[in-house]
């Protein structure tokens, strides 16, 4: 599991390719697995690509209905197929059999003598129509698509001249019109490509970071929050959760503490108070009106807004809301949680401190290549595991398993302290050091199975904690 | 009119308006509160013939965002009205006052949602129409639904004696 520590020379040597295609991290896994690809988005609209012309091929419909049909669909081919043959397809993007035929055309840029557009009521010579004929002015629809495009809503670009057309503008239209309608038409196809893979994409939430983790298809099947992958630009993040590291514990966990440790709340801040994530695939969700019948964009759940369960488990009460109650952690508090968390928050934060502050010894005194290429990133990432491992401990209730837990802890701390002051002392130590550093990483990594492999029993009041 | 350039809106609510007053749909009056503000309307509905809302008038206000037509305004009534497609404060909740995307069911009825060639008399149209015939698979009050459904008597008493109430008439 943790050959993690050799990951910056495999990157130092991979990034002399300028093919991202290949880029394999060593990470979590074992390098001669191909879990997972570090791409660019070009790799996945290439991908993209192809879907739309097989669904094109398949029905014989021209490639820009196929990408609003598959967006319709959510990209699954599957179900688009199914409901196409059963003539349902079309009715969902409100068309008809009919429309499709006239669809084929594009529309067009077209002079005319003065008249009056249908939107803005403005004189116009210049208008714009689908394949369709009805005019509106050119503003009119390149205000409108603009809008479109940037609500991100490609699926009810609706005829301008006539209320009641049903033709939508395609990619064709967006193409006729403008050169950056087009290019914005294809950025937003292709990130709703993005976003209905979210099992095999997984986008680096690195800071400017364009890259994109593509799993293999072994990996996507897994349960991925035990799953830690860095990313080309330096980026460490979990495959669950997109957050931060947090072996040894599993992404509800860490995004709990992360809650009550505040980081989160700075951060997320708005996200916490105006949405919420939707319960099957998590997408952040806000609510601006309606009724509490839900359905998600990105996964076309359905659930009820109050208590977040499915909503077809409210048939018997006729949207009425059976399930909500309030929230169980708003009943718990009390100081003996309150001191138990400052206790483990403390070695939390003073771990990940000097886990960061470890990598930076390199500058300071060795000169020995060996050391800093190896008892550096082991010595700090023995400190981000430590510092998750204290929250595991805050979580799980007293046991056998518990205490076994923090002994190792406590002498992989106490290694971890020599090892630091070996590294701050001079550099005769390089032999210690190693020894030390391959000490560790044996213990860390049985740490990690430990923790992944046992089924802990959580405790109810650190898990019903909530600050004041 | 004052010398700043009049925006799109504004404009374009000015046709809507002549054409409404020059040909209104039945049952229906809509027009701006005061000249000089063009984004807010008011309008009164008759509750359709033949239904329970028959005899009641229903004042209620429109308001129109800055970017109109290309999202739609929001609807608000001003007195009390019990439907299943009405908020308890008086907003309404239909597909076309919906900007596509809106609505958790969306695209389901693509057709039906808010698109800028719309207008203020096809919303007062459908809104007489929801007044006919209530949609309870998205309800916002959810009381008037459920009674709707399980209860039509009841119901349709309630609605009366709202507009009883409204035209100073007691029930009892």
């Amino acid at each position: 599991m943790m050959s993690d520590t050799t990951s910056e020379d495999h990157y130092e040597f991979s990034d002399q390719f300028d093919d991202d295609f290949d880029l394999q991290d060593p990470g979590n896994f074992d390098s001669d697995n191909n879990y997972f690809n570090i791409v660019n988005m070009e790799h996945v609209k290439a991908s993209e690509r192809r879907t739309v012309a097989e669904i094109a091929d398949l029905f014989s419909i021209m490639v820009p209905m196929s990408t609003i049909l598959l967006m319709a669909y959510f990209w699954n081919r599957e179900k688009l197929s199914e409901e196409y043959i059963e003539g349902r397809a079309l009715a969902k993007v409100g068309l008809t059999d009919a429309d499709l035929e006239v669809q084929r055309k594009s529309g067009q840029k077209v002079q005319c003598s003065p008249r009056t557009c249908p939107i803005c009521c403005d004189t116009y010579t210049r208008g714009f129509q689908l394949a369709c004929k009805h005019t509106a002015c050119i503003k009119c629809y390149e205000r409108y698509l603009g809008e479109k495009l940037s609500s991100g809503d490609l699926l009810s670009t609706r005829c301008l001249g006539q209320h009641d057309c049903r033709l939508v503008a395609t990619l064709d239209d967006f193409r006729e019109l403008s050169k950056d309608l087009e290019s914005g038409y294809l950025e937003k196809t292709a990130a709703s490509y993005l976003q209905s893979h979210s099992s095999s994409f997984k986008a680096c939430p690195g800071p400017g970071c364009t890259s994109i983790i593509e799993l293999t298809s072994s990996l996507a099947m897994l349960d991925l929050d035990q799953y830690m992958v860095e990313c080309s630009c330096g980026k460490r993040f979990c495959l669950g959760c997109k957050n931060d590291w947090h072996l040894p514990i599993k992404c509800d966990l860490a995004s709990r503490w992360m809650n009550i440790n505040g980081e989160r709340m700075k951060n997320n801040l708005w996200l916490d108070k105006n949405t919420k994530p939707c319960p099957k695939c998590e997408a952040r969700i806000e609510r601006t009106e309606g009724c509490n019948h839900m359905k998600c964009r990105t996964c076309h759940f359905e659930y009820c807004w109050m208590c977040m369960q499915e909503w077809s488990a409210h048939n018997g009460m006729f949207f009425k809301c059976v399930h909500f109650q309030p929230s169980a952690e708003a009943k718990h508090s009390g100081r003996a949680t309150s001191a138990r968390l400052k206790h483990y928050s403390i070695r939390f934060d003073s771990n990940i401190i000097d886990s960061r502050r470890d990598v930076n010894v390199r500058d300071l005194t060795f000169s020995s290549q060996q050391v800093l290429n190896k008892a550096v990133p082991t010595l700090s990432y023995t400190r981000r595991i430590l510092a998750w491992t204290y929250v595991l401990l805050f979580y799980v209730t007293g046991s056998n398993q518990k205490t076994i837990l923090e002994t190792s802890v406590s002498d992989i701390e106490s290694h971890a302290e020599t090892l630091a002051e070996l590294l701050a002392g001079d550099e005769q130590a390089a032999a210690p050091c190693l020894e030390l550093s391959g000490y560790l990483e044996t213990r860390v990594e049985n740490l990690i199975t430990h923790a992944l492999e046992t089924n802990w029993k959580l405790d109810r009041n650190s898990l019903t904690y909530t600050p004041s | 009119m004052g010398p700043k350039k009049q925006s799109t809106a504004v404009k374009r609510l000015m046709t809507e308006y002549k054409q409404l007053l020059n040909d209104p749909p039945e049952g229906v009056s809509a027009g701006p509160i005061s000249e000089d503000n063009f984004l807010e309307w008011e309008c009164l509905l008759a509750g359709p013939p033949d239904t329970c809302y028959e005899g009641g008038i229903y004042p209620a206000t429109l308001t129109f965002p800055e970017d109109y037509p290309l999202n739609p305004p929001k609807m608000v009534f001003n007195g009390p009205i019990f439907h299943p497609n009405v908020y308890k404060n008086g907003e309404v909740c239909i597909s076309i006052l919906h900007a596509p995307g809106d609505d958790p069911n969306m695209y389901e009825t693509a057709a039906e949602r808010w698109s800028p060639i719309q207008s203020v008399e096809k919303i007062l149209v459908s809104v007489i129409s929801m007044l006919a015939e209530p949609n309870s698979e998205s309800p916002a009050n959810i009381d008037a639904s459920k009674m709707w459904r399980d209860d039509r008597p009841a119901f349709e008493q309630l609605v009366r004696s709202q507009i009883l109430a409204s035209l100073g008439i007691s029930n009892e």
